[in-house]
């Protein structure tokens, strides 16, 4: 016995060492490069020739429905300086982003600053990939400028990896004239108990030719969104670095929303849920704040706003992106980077950008603009967002450094939103075993980091 | 008309013997009956309405104003048809540029495609090599290497390369066909090896034999082979969305994803303008050289 | 065409070969070493593509399959066998081979059969028969993106085209891509439609490539349509069929873009094939290791069929 398992062991470090020099030579990773700026640079361009002599600086950015309020900021970046000259890449989405950035990382030629999403960048983060940012601020770049409830998710051990930056959380979106139809009250629903019952109002109520429903959930992204009645109905998908996915609470949240859809009837998953809102065929919508500005542009109805409902806890995630700089390059690219952001991170930029969309302005300057202050007098529905901060928290901490779980729970959400026999506790089940599978190796990493990054 | 149609499905050699259609009048299970006829018309329509409503559906929404697309009950025809998708899409991104990289790709990709498919096809038939027979089950083996499996590590010798988001990482994984080869093999082998053996007695070389004979004999099939690896480089995907990471490189196919976007917004007018202009090119390439296209793809299944 | 980046390995081989011979053995050898010369210039360059591009991959896979790696992390770390013991273990990975076994069987079987019979209907003489053929092919050649983009809205259970088809017979529509009893079915759906004209013009040629004698004869024996076309017409046309498995196989196998752009794999693992997961663990989930085992199970199970198939279509050809 023991002699079979030590000649299986000597067998196997024997392939193992056999096989190391093999893979280190085909296949090499760039992390841990640390200090060695040796990465190459991603250009999105053409440099123009007035700009030649300048230091590049190029930006991967998920936020392409802000291309035109992003251009303008880039554009005047440009003109505004003698050394530094701005690109910017739009890539579809932060999945993408998260995508490329890790094909560029093999590749050795990376962008200078990328767009992270807040489930991808700690994956950059635990392979050593990003620079803390503390040794660069300067200005409105500076860590004290921020939200707290923000900043610090992008903090491990003190340094600063992750600025905020497209910051949102989940709302509530509905349809004052359907409400108004159904008689229900000019508000958002306080607890999920409450919205429940609100479904069996909209009965009988028509929008092009179909029962208007009384939500559709998101079933791209289901995850995120479903933070907030988990945490609700008391649960969490992970304490610590421990899954908990599959504990009551969590049932219990999957439960309610399966129930909603397979039993009550009143609510669907939706690939388009913003579109079905907009078009008046639901009459609630849980949605990122990032939307506002297009829903309200979109939307023919009169349209309101609330917190996010919370039975046992009102919590909501916060979401959204921020901004990282890459270790791998050189200082002088650092620097340049550091200067581009400084720049972004202008209170008035900062404002701009949350009106273009309706991100959260996530300094403390940008709220005081008069930009953020008419607006939320004028329209209360772009201030809901902020007021709902306190409710805020990261996700559970699992779902934020492993980007599979994320990516997983969706489908387990897609699947109990689709198919009615699907029992919601065996999804949930079977997903905490998937995360168990996988989360060794970040697990160890993010010990290594949070004592030592 | 019907006889072009046979010449156009079967390959242009075809013998003499079949040209003469009044023998078989009497079983010839291609003259149907009056229901023959009748059913089968009906039949055509169907076929024919089945892939067209896709089509029309996809132009009437590329025409229609936005407000229009969500009414119900459906309009096929928009109240006023608006370029405005158009312009929508035009705007969304950088789409000329992406146009003109595809159209570089196709004109450099196909022709270096063509090329190595037309030597080493030539040299699979007309030269003497020991064990070229297993030397041919190389290439053919790479027909059995699913794309997807080549991803990663073609990406990581790219990369290695130096290549990533340039032409030339793009083009290279893909830039032999197996297929290609494959196919003009079958149709040098079927020429007739007297014209070439005639040949080389009057002391024409190979690569006179090869420009002479073998690529003017064979030219349906050569052109065949560039219009399917054009095709194939306007419409691929998957590949360039893996390599290219500037807006410098992108192609049409990776324009698109840039209508797509908004959260949980669809907007389809302009998507579906989008999809319309990257679609138009490869069509009229298909309607011009159509006979060549099917030809091609049939006789490899024939020969 | 592409005569300029012809020209310059031609030259010198070209005047090589017109040196006169002197005696018969003696030009064989030469003859033949000329040839051995050219062959191996004229197949290099390919064949060293398909080297690094398509075997090197093969090869690479199966150590990448052995190690645990996020393309990002210094090097990969050698795990033996551990993501093939995950995968085989994992329940995702038998939904997964089932869903892959469904979708390429159940295309491939409307690929021959859709294939077979509007290659019947094209192949009576009836007018209009040329445009529709045209018509039918042309999805064959569209961009597989475009499609499915167009398809996705058709399937839009609010305000695609389903949605009418289905009023018409005063029925509601799935939800199609977002149902997980729909999804695989409309990916179906959009890959027969793209590829009808194909297969319909592949068994067109082979019907018009089949004697015509035989039908006469059995026409005399008064068979009747149905019983001519099983009994003389499908047998001869097995060689055809044969083919056309093989190419839908292949395709199906591979198919990408459209389940990219449509569902993701989603929802939930319902339109997860192979050549999806193989993409999504390798470039998505930051797996290269998973993502190589499942390519080496791909691999082999597109060896194994091909393997088979090729057998039947070469004893199907020397007939």
């Amino acid at each position: 016995m023991s002699r079979t398992l030590s000649r299986r062991a000597l067998l196997g470090t024997a392939l193992g060492a056999a096989t190391a020099p093999v893979l280190t030579s085909c296949f090499r990773g760039t992390g841990g490069g640390g200090g060695s700026s040796s990465f190459g640079q991603a250009l999105a361009g053409n440099v123009p020739d007035k700009y030649k002599k300048r230091t590049v600086s190029v930006m991967w950015m998920p936020w392409s429905n802000q291309k035109s309020t992003l251009d303008k900021f880039i554009s005047d970046f440009n003109d505004s300086q003698q050394d530094v000259y701005a690109q910017i890449l739009y890539i579809q989405d932060y999945q993408t982003v998260n995508d490329k950035l890790a094909a560029a990382l093999q590749a050795k030629k990376v962008p200078d600053i990328a767009g992270l999403g807040s489930n991808q960048w700690w994956r950059f983060m635990l392979d050593e990939t990003l620079e803390p940012l503390d040794g660069h601020f300067s200005g409105n770049f500076d860590a004290s400028k921020f939200y707290k409830v923000f900043l610090t998710e992008g903090q491990v051990n003190n340094k600063t990896f992750w600025m905020p930056w497209g910051r949102s959380t989940p709302m509530t979106y509905y349809n004052k004239d359907i409400f108004h139809k159904a008689g229900l009250p000019d508000r958002a629903p306080k607890t999920f108990t409450e919205f429940r019952d609100w479904g069996k109002q909209l009965k009988g109520l028509k929008a092009k030719g179909q029962q208007i429903k009384l939500t559709a959930f998101n079933a791209k992204n289901p995850t995120w969104l479903f933070n907030n009645p988990a945490w609700s109905f008391g649960g969490h998908f992970s304490e610590g670095l421990n899954v908990t996915v599959d504990d009551p609470g969590v049932i219990a949240a999957a439960k309610y929303e399966s129930d909603l859809i397979h039993s009550d009837g009143v609510a669907y998953g939706s690939q388009t849920n913003g579109d079905d809102f907009t078009n008046g065929l639901t009459a609630v919508n849980f949605a990122s704040t990032a939307g506002l500005t297009a829903v309200l542009q979109t939307a023919k109805f009169d349209v309101g706003t609330g917190f996010e409902p919370g039975d046992k806890l009102q919590k909501v995630p916060t979401g959204g992106g921020g901004l990282s700089i890459l270790r791998g390059i050189s200082d002088e690219r650092k620097q340049a980077a550091a200067k581009l952001l400084e720049f972004l991170y202008a209170p008035e930029r900062v404002a701009a950008f949350s009106v273009a969309s309706g991100y959260i302005p996530c300094t403390m300057a940008a709220t005081n603009t008069d930009t953020i202050q008419k607006l939320w007098k004028n329209d209360p529905r772009y201030k809901t967002a902020s007021d709902q901060l306190k409710n805020a928290q990261f996700e559970d901490l699992l779902w934020r450094i492993m980007p599979l779980t994320s990516r997983d729970m969706d489908k387990s959400m897609q699947k109990i939103y689709s198919d009615a026999s699907a029992s919601p506790a065996d999804e949930m089940k079977a997903l905490a075993e998937k995360v168990k599978q996988q989360e060794s190796s970040y697990k160890k990493k993010y010990e290594k980091v949070s004592t030592s990054a | 008309m019907t006889a072009t149609l046979t010449q156009d499905a079967t390959g242009r050699q075809e013998p003499p013997r079949r040209r003469k259609r009044s023998h078989r009048a009497h079983g010839d299970p291609t003259q149907p009956g009056v229901v023959g006829t009748v059913v089968g018309a009906i039949l055509l329509v169907v076929t024919a309405g089945v892939i067209l409503v896709p089509v029309l559906w996809l132009i009437s929404a590329a025409f229609k104003p936005n407000s229009e697309i969500y009414e119900w009950p459906i309009e096929w025809i928009p109240s006023k048809a608006t370029m405005q998708n158009f312009i929508t899409a035009w705007e969304s991104a950088p789409l000329a540029r992406f146009f003109f990289n595809s159209l570089i790709l196709v004109i450099v990709g196909t022709t270096v495609k063509t090329s190595l498919a037309v030597f080493s096809a030539f040299a699979f038939v007309f030269l003497e090599f020991p064990g070229k027979k297993y030397v041919f089950l190389l290439v053919l083996g790479v027909l059995m290497v699913p794309n997807n499996v080549t991803l990663v590590i073609n990406y990581i010798t790219i990369s290695d390369l130096g290549l990533v988001n340039t032409y030339a990482g793009i083009l290279l994984p893909g830039i032999a066909s197996a297929f290609g080869t494959f196919l003009l093999r079958q149709h040098f082998m079927g020429l007739e090896r007297e014209v070439f053996e005639a040949a080389e007695v009057d002391g024409a070389g190979a690569v006179r034999q090869l420009f002479s004979f073998a690529i003017p004999l064979a030219r349906p099939a050569v052109v065949t082979v560039a219009l399917l690896g054009a095709i194939d480089e306007w419409n691929s995907y998957i590949w360039p969305l893996i390599v290219v990471n500037s807006d410098q490189m992108r192609t049409v196919s990776l324009g698109l994803q840039f209508l797509k976007v908004t959260d949980g917004l669809q907007q389809w007018g302009p998507i579906m303008a989008g999809t319309l202009m990257i679609m138009i090119p490869v069509l009229l390439l298909f309607l011009f050289a159509q006979k060549s296209i099917t030809t091609g793809f049939v006789g490899a299944a024939t020969k | 065409m592409s005569g300029a980046a012809v020209a310059s390995t031609g030259g010198p081989s070209a005047q090589a070969s017109t040196v006169p011979t002197r005696s018969p053995r003696h030009s064989r050898r030469r003859r033949r070493r000329r040839h051995y010369l050219l062959f191996a210039l004229f197949t290099f360059p390919n064949l060293l593509i398909m080297v690094v591009f398509g075997y090197w991959p093969t090869i690479g896979n199966v150590i990448l399959s052995l190690t645990e790696w996020d393309m990002v992390a210094p090097t990969p770390i050698f795990v033996g066998l551990q993501n093939y013991k995950i995968l085989f273990t994992s329940p995702d990975f038998g939904k997964m081979l089932e869903v892959t076994f469904i979708w390429v069987l159940v295309t491939v079987v409307f690929a021959v059969i859709a294939g077979v019979a509007l290659a019947y209907l094209l192949n009576l003489k009836i007018w209009g028969r040329r445009i529709v053929s045209t018509l039918a092919f042309s999805p064959y050649v569209m961009p597989g993106v475009a499609v499915a983009v167009v398809w996705l809205f058709i399937f839009d259970p609010h305000y695609g085209l389903t949605r009418y088809v289905f009023s018409l017979f005063g029925a509601q529509s799935p939800a199609w891509v977002g149902s997980s009893t729909w999804a695989l079915p409309a990916l179906i759906i959009v890959a027969v439609w793209k590829s009808l004209g194909f297969n319909a013009l592949i068994y067109l040629a082979g019907m018009q490539a089949l004697p015509s004698d035989v039908y006469e004869a059995a026409t005399i024996d008064g068979a009747g349509k149905w019983r001519m076309f099983r009994s003389i017409t499908w047998p001869l046309l097995l060689p055809t069929t044969s083919f056309v498995i093989i190419i839908s196989t292949i395709n199906s196998f591979q198919a990408f873009d459209m389940i990219a752009i449509m569902t993701a794999g989603g929802p939930g693992n319902a339109t997860t094939t192979l050549s999806w997961f193989i993409y999504y663990q390798g470039f998505q989930a930051g797996k290269a290791g998973f993502a190589a085992a499942g390519g080496l199970v791909m691999f082999f199970a597109l060896l194994a069929f091909t393997a088979i198939q090729l057998r039947t279509f070469d004893r199907g050809a020397h007939q």
